[in-house]
């Protein structure tokens, strides 16, 4: 009789295991029905104002040389006292950084602003002034930190010398010791908080431009840093622009929330730019490939990725018949009703367009290869 | 197995005192030898881990398979001094001779962090490569070495050969067993893992993608590491039922194999039904926590913290409770050890960033509370198989 019983209670268990996962997705959170009206803009013009990070990937005196000899991955960043001393050394040791300007236009108006600073300061100052800044920035209507890491924030005191009242949007993943640096810096202006998992746009944020929203992802990532913030544009007549400056969230994910948060212009996923964070160390790994999967389903009409995406990543990418190009430190990007790339000497690249309902590219130029590894 | 017999040295007590210096050792030499704000910093994550699992595996051979030959005659502090800095050796043996400069520089790079740097990787490239390699072959090797003496009851030897034979044949046949179920279930992870496919000459690609929607061998540890731990329920606090139903060999085991490999994807299933209801619904070509193969992994985490407390129920707190019948305690027991693993892990996402130093958040990239549970589980076997279970228990004259 006990083994009858047990038998029963086993069947049961397991039918209503199987039960529970088939019908399991009437209880999963559903993103909100009201999309979130962040306006649109006519055009955002991207600078690259520098893409490398470091002067050298791998070997001596090299990013994954050095993250290897102090520890590996797992170890805080601001315990590697060589890279705090390579912010101020002329010429650098390893440090140059990646940043990126963005310039909006919208309603008859122009907003400038920095998504992320750099790391070396001299050398981000002289980059920033080839790109076309005043030397005393003037023309910035706010920095956005994307995250804490190295190559992105570490080059704040080259802003703020010239600009200590310029208003910092940061997320609020970043840690007192980066808040506290700004003050010890002479930061006077607004500091500004994105929440995680709440956009936030010129509603919440004044000097934000029409047609932009800030999104910040929590999760620790490598070198003890929390989270990241993306910027989403919704360009009008064409859809979503996503800018990130490593994508440690994912640009699947940030794409999703997008798309499933905003109203979006056609409902189209148009383009984007930045690091994609996917093969950094030019290694690869299997999800990789769910990955690029995934982002050709979103038929951009133009990838301008760089940085921490991996000359692996673009190459994989091209040979999947993706629109993917590696945009170098000086080029230029615009998104608006075309999408149009120039090169340092502000030579125009490519130019894409919609033609009798369907999208041309056509190259001015041989399409720029990426510069190998932290090369010039 | 010991001969010597072993009773509680402070009676009801004696199990929170083993569960207390266990735990104490196992803290003690992490802050020495991983904690990444220590001196060496092995938890990279990888390295520790691959340590640790390969620190593991040998536990298996010499006490399972081997069951404790040759060193059963001595007493436990005589047997624990022998048997560990054997089962040391040949830890250390296996991961960086064997794999490091045999088999992974003739057959198969990925296993050998020098071979793999000889080839053009980075030192850090190279390491985080090798070292996931040896995770996951010894994660195979942790089924594939447990599974015919805990389901098979090491037929058809069994009674015929004594040891050392039964040993071999046992360890023989589940190295090759091993081999196979490596080649199916990570391999093909392999061959997608570095810039270039070589899913001709070396890999099929990963038969599992095309459902569970990710290439990452990820998957198989979403349900293998229940198959693992299940398997170990079996041994310890289940004491073979439900596959004791069965009567004879090999039909017990077959039944206990492919019912085990049953209940762990049933419950991988259902570890990622709650993730979808708590997290969101996971987005195919996400990352982190919003990805698929994170969930996979995260599943199998979940089943690495049940382990230790089945252990320490089994093997330190004398398999309680006993007064029921067998099912309602067999019941009873299960539902201990989830509760416990459940508290285990928030007991290591609540305090890991300040015991061990490992990263603050659960969804960190380098985030693998594996690494600390299987060197946790290294520290409990020694003291139980190996030493055992003194001084929390003493010998007793028979």
């Amino acid at each position: 009789m006990r083994k009858i019983i047990s038998l029963i209670v086993a069947i049961v268990v397991v039918a209503a295991s199987v039960g529970f996962i088939a019908v399991h997705d009437a209880f999963t959170p559903k993103p909100p029905v009201e999309k979130l009206d962040i306006g649109t803009c006519d055009y955002v013009k991207i600078y690259v104002l520098e893409e490398r990070g470091w002067k050298r990937l791998k070997g001596p005196d090299s990013l994954i040389g050095d993250i290897f000899a102090y520890g590996g991955m797992a170890v805080s960043q601001y315990k590697f006292d060589i890279w705090w001393e390579d912010i101020w050394k002329d010429p650098s040791r390893l440090a140059l950084g990646t940043a990126f300007a963005c310039e909006v236009g919208a309603e008859g108006k122009v907003w400038k602003f920095f998504f992320g600073v750099g790391w070396n300061a001299p050398h981000m100052k002289r980059m920033y002034k080839l790109c076309g800044f005043s030397d005393d920035l003037h023309e910035l209507d706010f920095v956005a930190i994307c995250h804490e890491h190295i190559d992105h924030f570490w080059a704040i005191p080259a802003v703020l010398e010239v600009r200590p009242d310029i208003p910092i949007i940061i997320h609020e993943g970043f840690s007192d010791r980066a808040k506290a640096w700004l003050k010890e810096l002479g930061h006077t202006g607004p500091l500004y908080i994105v929440p995680f998992m709440k956009p936030v746009t010129r509603k919440d944020i004044p000097i934000l431009p029409p047609g932009f929203a800030l999104v910040a992802f929590p999760g620790w990532i490598i070198l003890d840093v929390y989270g990241e913030q993306g910027g989403v544009f919704n360009i009008k007549d064409r859809g979503l622009v996503t800018v990130t400056g490593c994508c440690h969230m994912g640009i699947v994910p940030l794409m999703h929330y997008a798309a499933t948060h905003f109203k979006v212009e056609r409902d189209n996923y148009y383009g984007l730019y930045g690091g994609l964070h996917i093969a950094l160390a030019e290694d690869w790994s299997p999800e990789r490939n769910d990955w690029l999967i995934y982002v050709k389903k979103l038929d951009l009409e133009g990838i301008f990725a760089n940085h921490c995406t991996g000359r692996v990543t673009w190459r994989k990418m091209v040979a999947m018949d993706m629109p993917a190009y590696w945009a170098r430190t000086g080029h230029k990007i615009l998104f608006g009703e075309t999408i149009k790339w120039w090169d340092r000497e502000d030579n125009l690249i490519l130019e894409i367009y919609q033609s009798e309902g369907k999208w041309v590219y056509k190259a001015h130029m041989p399409i720029p290869e990426p510069p190998p590894p932290g090369g010039w | 197995m010991s001969q010597v017999k072993m009773v509680p040295r402070w009676g009801k007590a004696t199990g929170v005192i083993a569960v207390i210096y266990t735990t104490v050792v196992a803290l003690v030499i992490w802050a020495i030898l991983a904690d990444p704000r220590g001196p060496f910093k092995f938890y990279t994550p990888l390295y520790w881990f691959a340590i640790a699992n390969w620190l593991i595996l040998p536990v298996l051979w010499m006490h399972l398979i081997f069951e404790d030959h040759p060193f059963t005659r001595f007493g436990p502090k005589k047997k624990g001094a022998l048997m560990i800095p054997v089962s040391l050796f040949i830890s250390l043996f296996s991961f960086y001779v064997f794999m490091w400069y045999i088999y992974g520089f003739m057959a198969i790079p990925y296993f050998s962090w020098p071979k793999l740097q000889s080839m053009g990787l980075s030192p850090l490239v190279a390491r985080s490569y090798s070292c996931f390699g040896n995770i996951t072959a010894v994660f195979i090797g942790l089924f594939a070495f447990a599974f015919w003496p805990i389901l098979f009851e090491n037929w058809p030897w069994k009674g015929k050969l004594q040891q050392p034979s039964l040993g071999f044949a046992v360890f023989s046949f589940s190295a090759l067993m091993g081999v196979f179920l490596f080649q199916i279930l990570f391999q093909p992870h392999y061959g997608e893992a570095f810039p270039t496919s070589q899913a001709y000459a070396i890999a099929s690609p990963p038969w599992w993608q095309s459902f569970s929607l990710t290439y990452h061998g990820f998957f198989t540890v979403g349900w293998f590491l229940w198959a693992i731990v299940y398997l170990f329920l079996t041994a310890t606090i289940w004491e073979g039922k439900p596959w004791t139903a069965v009567k004879k060999q090999p039909w017990r085991g077959i039944f206990g194999f492919l019912g085990i490999i049953g209940i762990s994807w049933l419950t991988m299933y259902l570890c990622l039904a709650i993730m979808d209801i708590l997290l969101g619904p996971g987005i195919p070509g996400g990352r982190r926590a919003a990805g698929l193969p994170w969930r996979y992994l995260h599943s199998g985490e979940i089943a690495a913290f049940i382990l230790p407390a089945a252990v320490y129920l089994y093997y330190y707190f004398n398999n309680w409770p006993r007064k029921f019948s067998p099912e309602v305690n067999w019941l009873i027991r299960t539902f201990l050890v989830f509760l416990f693993g459940w508290i285990t892990g928030l007991v290591y996402y609540a305090v890991g960033a300040a015991a061990l130093g490992v990263p603050t958040t659960w969804d960190s990239e380098v985030q693998f509370p594996i690494a600390w549970i299987v060197w946790w589980l290294v520290v409990i076997l020694y003291n139980a198989w190996y030493m055992d279970r003194w001084p929390a228990f003493k010998p007793v004259k028979p």
